[in-house]
């Protein structure tokens, strides 16, 4: 036993620079790379990050005046997820630019979420003209399978939001 | 090396699961699994299964004992020096076309220090060490001996082979076990067992990379089958005899080494006491004196320390047996008696005289064993009949009868007439044992045992006041030393002590 000391030590630190090498190795070029290249294609995006980690990644947008969530969000996600191979993935959109919009925003949302915790729908773009017209901001809202997106807009202030339909059991329910 | 890596690698992969968030609890299970299986597939009869013990003790390195640290043994030992000389010098033999010596074969006593002689072999040779005992060879499954024989001699050569030595010695204890006769049909496994040894030392020659010495101990060395005593299997038999004065002298110098002894000790004496101990009852010796001298928390050891560790090795340890006073009386005038006598038979032969009940004895005398002697005239053995009969015959003369305390003095008494009728020393003249009646034998043994009896109580007679006077010291003091008995004989026999020749 003694002289194997320097044998288990030596195939320790080898295993660990392969193992730990590899996977970084893997995830720079597999995944980071293609990400931050799709990123850098993209049209109205300022600044971006890609954060790894072994079973999630965040993107950190920073968005311009002229981003979309229809336009720009959507193929972005897809693509991104694409490049995510199976792993869980948040974009996180930087709200640098909300000023006025996020009292809105705290007013309509009562709207929004009730009209997706009662599937009532079409209760969402009426609660959001109404309070678009009210306070003189554009305003776009859809929705898709999965999502319902919110798109607030005056001057140069913004306002992104994308909201689950599916939430998971919290928040108002209808229960009757 | 490959063990070395899985040790490197496990923790590795370990701390790389868990990075990846992965539960590395499955994968134990798996691989926990997957040995179950391997030892499961593997747990055929011979191999070692779970919760067993690895068959042979192992021994990677040659042991570190030479011949210098056996005591006594000199002529064992430089028989055994010279056989393993053709282990060491093994082109000369190859020059002079000698065979190899294939085995060796060490009988003798328990204790005498057969498994040391082993081991200081193979440190002489240089050779790797593996040894096993008769016993390991023997299971509930068929075939399995065989196997296993099998398995120590590759285990053998493969341990030269990693050490680096090009012989082996492997070391079989208690060879009776399986290499006993073979006759009927009662023990067909061990004949398997035995061929398989047979035929793996005929598979031994000087050609191969290792050679192998088979060195067997045994204490039955008449059990043995004489397939394994012929000359090319077993070369040369060696007897390890019980060690002589000189030897025990040794012996006791090599076991006080490491302790601490006080100056006036004199190992001569011990050794002169110790007539008949082996080499292993020597050291418990030596070893029982260390632990009075501890108990007492004397610094050193002391001579009493040793002379009481002889009345252990030889008797037992003190026991608490509470006798009544009579019984106590009787046992003193019963070991006066015994004391009495081979004082008169052998002047200065009494060491002790104990009341102190040890082992299954009530009391005992202790004797001055004189020179080693192996020779005994007739008149010697009738003086030891006498003094073994001299208990029964004290309690006798004082009490009018006689107890059971004397039944294992007439054992030996009747041994040594037996001794006596044997060797030819009777009025039977010169006999063969078998060709004589035992009425016969009974009828001389009774005369012999009835004359020398009516001798010792009529010696005995002659002692009337010394009883009296010992049996009050004895039975306070509990203990009588040869020198006050011997003063207490002086002053109150009638007669002078004549001094039998």
């Amino acid at each position: 036993m003694q002289n194997r000391w320097p044998v288990i030590a030596a195939t320790l630190v080898v295993s660990l620079l392969l193992l730990f090498g590899g996977f970084y190795a893997y995830q720079k070029i597999q995944i980071e790379t293609p990400m931050q290249e799709t990123l850098t294609e993209a049209s109205h995006i300022k600044t971006y990050e890609v954060e790894t980690s072994p079973n999630h990644i965040t993107v950190h947008l920073t968005p311009d005046h002229g981003f979309s969530l229809s336009k720009d969000y959507i193929p972005l996600q897809k693509k991104l997820n694409k490049l995510a191979h199976g792993r869980d993935m948040s974009i996180l959109i930087k709200h640098d630019a909300e000023g006025e919009l996020l009292d809105a925003w705290n007013r309509i949302n009562f709207g929004i979420q009730e009209g997706i915790a009662l599937k009532q729908y079409t209760k969402i773009p009426q609660t959001v003209s109404e309070e678009a017209k009210a306070h003189h901001f554009d305003a776009t809202v859809f929705m898709d399978k999965n999502f319902v997106y919110l798109e607030l807009k005056k001057d140069d202030l913004h306002l992104y939001r994308v909201l689950p339909l599916n939430k998971q059991e919290s928040g108002v329910k209808d229960n009757g | 090396m490959g063990k070395a890596i899985a040790i490197g690698a496990t923790p590795a992969l370990l701390l790389f699961l868990l990075y990846l968030g992965v539960s590395p609890l499955p994968l134990f299970a798996v691989v926990g699994i997957g040995i179950m299986g391997w030892w499961l597939f593997r747990a055929r009869p011979g191999s070692p299964a779970f919760g067993q013990k690895k068959r042979t003790l192992k021994k990677d390195s040659v042991p570190n004992l030479s011949f210098e640290n056996i005591g006594g043994q000199q002529r064992s030992k430089a028989e055994l020096k010279e056989a393993l000389d053709f282990l060491i010098h093994r082109n000369k033999l190859r020059d002079y076309g000698i065979r190899p010596i294939k085995g060796i074969l060490l009988s003798g006593p328990p204790g005498t220090g057969k498994t040391l002689m082993a081991k200081a072999a193979a440190h002489y040779t240089d050779s790797v060490f593996v040894t096993t005992s008769g016993s390991e060879f023997v299971e509930m499954y068929v075939g399995v001996g065989a196997q296993r024989i099998r398995e120590l001699f590759q285990e053998a050569r493969t341990g030269a082979k990693k050490s680096n030595k090009n012989s082996a010695i492997i070391f079989i204890d208690e060879i009776d076990v399986i290499g006993g006769q073979r006759e009927g049909s009662q023990h067909r496994e061990y004949d398997q067992t035995l061929n398989q040894l047979l035929t793996e030392m005929d598979g031994i020659t000087t050609d191969q990379e290792v050679q192998i010495l088979v060195v067997a101990a045994t204490n039955r060395k008449d059990m043995l089958d004489s397939a394994l005593l012929r000359p090319g299997r077993f070369d040369r038999h060696i007897s390890v005899d019980l060690p002589d004065k000189k030897a025990r002298h040794m012996i006791l110098g090599l076991h006080t080494e490491n302790k601490p002894l006080a100056e006036d000790v004199e190992i001569e004496q011990i050794a002169t006491e110790t007539f008949g101990f082996s080499g292993a009852q020597l050291e418990s010796l030596t070893n029982e004196a260390a632990i009075y001298a501890m108990r007492e928390g004397n610094g050193v050891i002391q001579q009493m320390h040793l002379s009481q560790a002889i009345d252990k090795v030889m008797m037992g340890e003190k026991t608490d047996r509470e006798a009544t006073q009579e019984e106590r009386e009787r046992v003193a005038i019963h070991e006066l008696g015994h004391a009495i006598v081979s004082e008169w038979v052998r002047p200065e032969s009494v060491s002790q005289v104990s009341l102190a009940p040890r082992g299954q004895a009530l009391g005992y005398v202790r004797h001055h064993p004189g020179q080693d002697q192996y020779l005994y005239t007739k008149k010697q053995i009738e003086g030891q009949i006498m003094i073994c009969l001299a208990g029964a015959a004290a309690e006798e003369k004082v009490y009018g009868n006689r107890s059971t305390g004397a039944q294992n003095d007439y054992v030996q008494a009747n041994r040594y007439t037996r001794t006596l009728i044997e060797a030819g020393l009777s009025d039977l003249g010169i006999i063969d044992m078998k060709l004589i009646g035992k009425d016969m034998l009974h009828h001389e043994s009774t005369k012999i045992l009835k004359t020398l009896y009516q001798e010792t109580v009529q010696l005995l007679n002659q002692y009337a006041t010394v009883f009296e006077k010992a049996l009050d010291v004895l039975l306070k003091e509990e203990l009588l030393s040869g020198e006050q008995f011997r003063m207490l004989l002086k002053r109150y026999a009638k007669d002078a002590v004549t001094i039998s020749s």
